[in-house]
């Protein structure tokens, strides 16, 4: 040791026990919708995940304040209970804080204080950022702010972020250890056990129960003192956005507009990205550039037709397929998706979808908030899987991951089935598709929600006003999502195409055709050769439904249609597969695997046989 | 007392009683505790209830506003 880290540390130990100022780490809490993400953007200049509803992956966006202190973003939440993985992120991100900025809405304190009062009660030191104050102004809201500063013991900012307004004071407090606004311990709910203590009690769901009602009569209390609205009694003014959102929630309209937005994802997602921008990603820059490339540096390690070379360059090569996937086909498809859910998510109209559908889910035992990541399976089912962490309960994420695995056909697949519908069938074909799936989706939904043991929790959700997009919001939230996914389910597409290649380098892969081949025949009715359409289907959706394109010419509409349910039910690509192992584990995960393949030559047995007596096709 | 899914749009109404414990702890944090009162905003055919509480909406499923119950009131409004 030498002399100077000697007396460095006798420095230390003389200085009282607090970590530097530059150290402390500052969080920035709140409820969803209440412009935290501007506080961010303005404190640091980086990008920020700006919610409109509960997103589709937790992340946190991390930065700097100008004297170098890092700061970090969460995600919005009502509270600290835990109710998701989402809740949790935000809940330990919060809790690892120095100090908290918690950004509340001028217009709905009773609300927000909620939180604030939680955070108090453990001990945080924060100070509040009043935001929204114009909007509270449009509304005829007067906050009385001294008192409700004092009442809290903290101090109270009010800000109007989207103008910038306000922004300097909270900067200020944050590095200036002076400052007169300097977050700091407020006052805790009277009679409040110590925080420690308190953390324990709320972990205890009687306990927890007693203590959020005190504590929400205590900020009701509050709130009825600080801020007065003039509005008349009993029917309070109702918003412009307000009724513009009670539109969408009427259920003509909203089936309309549900028609409307389905439609155009289709025309944006399935035929613009999946089908011409994919094609010239995949079947030119990857195929006709990359790979070739990659193939030739390959073969300066391995010679051609070597197992070596197979595995890293042949036809599922870990190098090749991976990168022709993941960078041709993946990357344009969920950007494109993601901006598409984005834009939807900005403007307020997700929520209302989550409430429109929220009848019909709460049948198979999800509820409303599952119509995002069922909407986003149509996209690809990896990303969907793992938007599931936003849904409430264990219970809700198997039920929402095995439809999603077996009936919801992602983009990839459904537009080489359009190509091969276009071909053999037509309108009435798809028709019959679609009904098959939705079918098949209740029964399945109705039969797990049956079998699992509890119930699913109902929908509660807190409706955002709608707006107009924020065009830089909804760009910055798809590219965050979209690195985000890529990062997470690269790692499994390699691990894939690795596997698959192992078994058709040994020579495996040949032999499960070889012995499936008598199923198809006689089980459903199709030619032997589509076993390898349904193998190929395990490697990568959509190379199942291609596989059929070279046996379409000898195949009847029935066998045809028969064929694509099957390939839709039939297990997911090896890539999701991975994703549900990851996130349900290995028992839920293998049962939906040996599930889908009953399911598939179930349903496609019982199917040929309606088919061919009927003659609907 | 009733149920707050037998409530008609347009009513005002004052939280007496919630039964189902977790979904109680949600509807804490964001405002419908006993005694508030709610405006009815919209019910959605075999789907949630929308209530405007001050200035925000919340749906609540259906199942859950079985277990919601309040009382109507129209003319006692709380201070």
């Amino acid at each position: 040791m030498t002399e100077q880290t000697v007396i460095a540390g006798l420095h230390t130990a003389a200085a009282p026990e607090k970590q530097l100022p530059e150290k402390q780490l500052v969080v920035l809490a709140g409820n969803p919708n209440v412009g935290k993400s501007v506080f961010f953007n303005g404190f640091t200049g980086q990008y920020v995940n700006v919610s409109n509803f509960p997103g589709t992956t937790v992340d946190i966006p991390k930065g700097k304040l100008p004297n170098g202190r890092p700061i970090h973003d969460t995600p919005g939440v009502y509270g600290l209970s835990g109710m998701s993985e989402e809740e949790q992120v935000a809940e330990n991100t919060i809790l690892s804080a120095d100090v908290i900025v918690n950004v509340v809405s001028a217009i709905s304190l009773e609300r927000d204080l909620f939180l604030t009062q939680q955070l108090l009660d453990f001990g945080k030191p924060l100070l509040v950022a009043l935001n929204q104050m114009d909007e509270a102004a449009l509304l005829q809201i007067t906050i009385d702010i001294p008192l409700l500063s004092k009442r809290l013991g903290v101090p109270v900012i009010p800000c109007i972020a989207t103008e910038g307004n306000g922004l300097d004071h909270v900067l200020l407090a944050l590095t200036e250890s002076h400052s007169e606004n300097a977050p700091r311990l407020g006052n805790r709910l009277p009679d409040a056990p110590e925080p420690n203590a308190l953390l324990e009690l709320e972990k205890n769901p009687g306990e927890r129960m007693h203590i959020y009602g005190l504590r929400r009569h205590y900020i009701n209390a509050l709130v009825s003192q600080v801020v007065k609205q003039a509005q008349p009694e009993g029917k309070p003014i109702q918003r412009l956005s307000q009724a513009i959102g009670m539109l969408f929630l009427n259920p003509f309209i909203g089936l309309l507009s549900g028609l409307i937005v389905l439609l155009a994802l289709y025309q944006v997602v399935g035929i613009w990205v999946a089908g011409d921008l994919v094609n010239f990603t995949e079947k030119t820059v990857m195929l006709k550039w990359v790979v070739p490339f990659l193939k030739q540096a390959v073969s300066l390690l391995a010679s051609p037709k070597t197992p070596l070379f197979e595995v890293l360059a042949g036809e599922f090569g870990v190098l090749t397929m991976s990168v022709q996937y993941i960078f041709g086909v993946l990357f344009p498809l969920v950007l494109g998706f993601y901006i598409y859910i984005s834009l939807l998510e900005d403007c307020g109209y997700l929520p209302r979808i989550a409430v429109l559908s929220d009848g019909l889910l709460s049948k198979i035992g999800l509820n409303g908030r599952a119509v995002i990541p069922l909407i986003l399976g149509l996209g690809c089912v990896t990303m969907a899987t793992v938007s599931t962490r936003v849904l409430t309960s264990q219970r809700e994420r198997t039920i929402a991951s095995t439809i999603l695995a077996i009936t919801i056909p992602c983009s990839a697949q459904l537009g080489v089935i359009i190509g091969l519908m276009a071909v053999t069938g037509g309108l009435k074909a798809w028709a019959v598709y679609c009904a098959i799936l939705f079918t098949v989706l209740l029964v399945l939904g109705t039969l797990l929600n049956k079998m699992l043991p509890g119930s699913s929790t109902s929908l509660i959700l807190d409706l955002p006003p709608m707006r107009l997009p924020m065009l830089k919001n909804v760009a910055k939230k798809t590219w965050v999502r979209t690195v985000v996914f890529l990062k997470e389910a690269s790692p499994l597409f390699i691990l894939g195409s690795l596997l698959v290649s192992i078994l058709q380098v040994s020579g495996l892969l040949l032999t499960i055709q070889h012995a499936l081949a008598p199923v198809t025949e006689s089980l459903l009715h199709l030619p032997g050769a589509t076993a390898k359409a349904f193998i190929m289907g395990m490697v990568r959706r959509d190379f199942g439904a291609a596989g059929l394109y070279f046996l379409a010419k000898e195949m009847t509409a029935i066998q045809m249609m028969t064929a694509l349910i099957v390939i839709t039910l039939f297990v997911p690509c090896i890539a999701s597969a991975t994703v549900i192992w990851k996130e349900r584990g290995i028992r839920e995960s293998s049962i939906v695997l040996v599930g889908s393949w009953l399911l598939a030559f179930g349903v496609g047995a019982v199917l040929c046989r309606f088919l061919e007596w009927t003659h609907i096709l | 007392m009733s149920p707050l899914e037998s409530i008609a749009v347009g009513s005002t109404v004052v939280v007496a009683q919630m039964d189902d414990p977790q979904t109680a702890l949600s509807a804490l944090r964001l405002g419908i505790a006993q005694g508030e009162t709610l405006y009815l905003a919209a019910k959605i055919p075999g789907g949630p209830v929308v209530v405007r509480r001050g200035n925000i909406e919340i749906a609540l499923g259906r199942e859950l506003c079985r277990h919601i119950l309040v009382e109507t009131k129209p003319g006692e409004m709380k201070s």
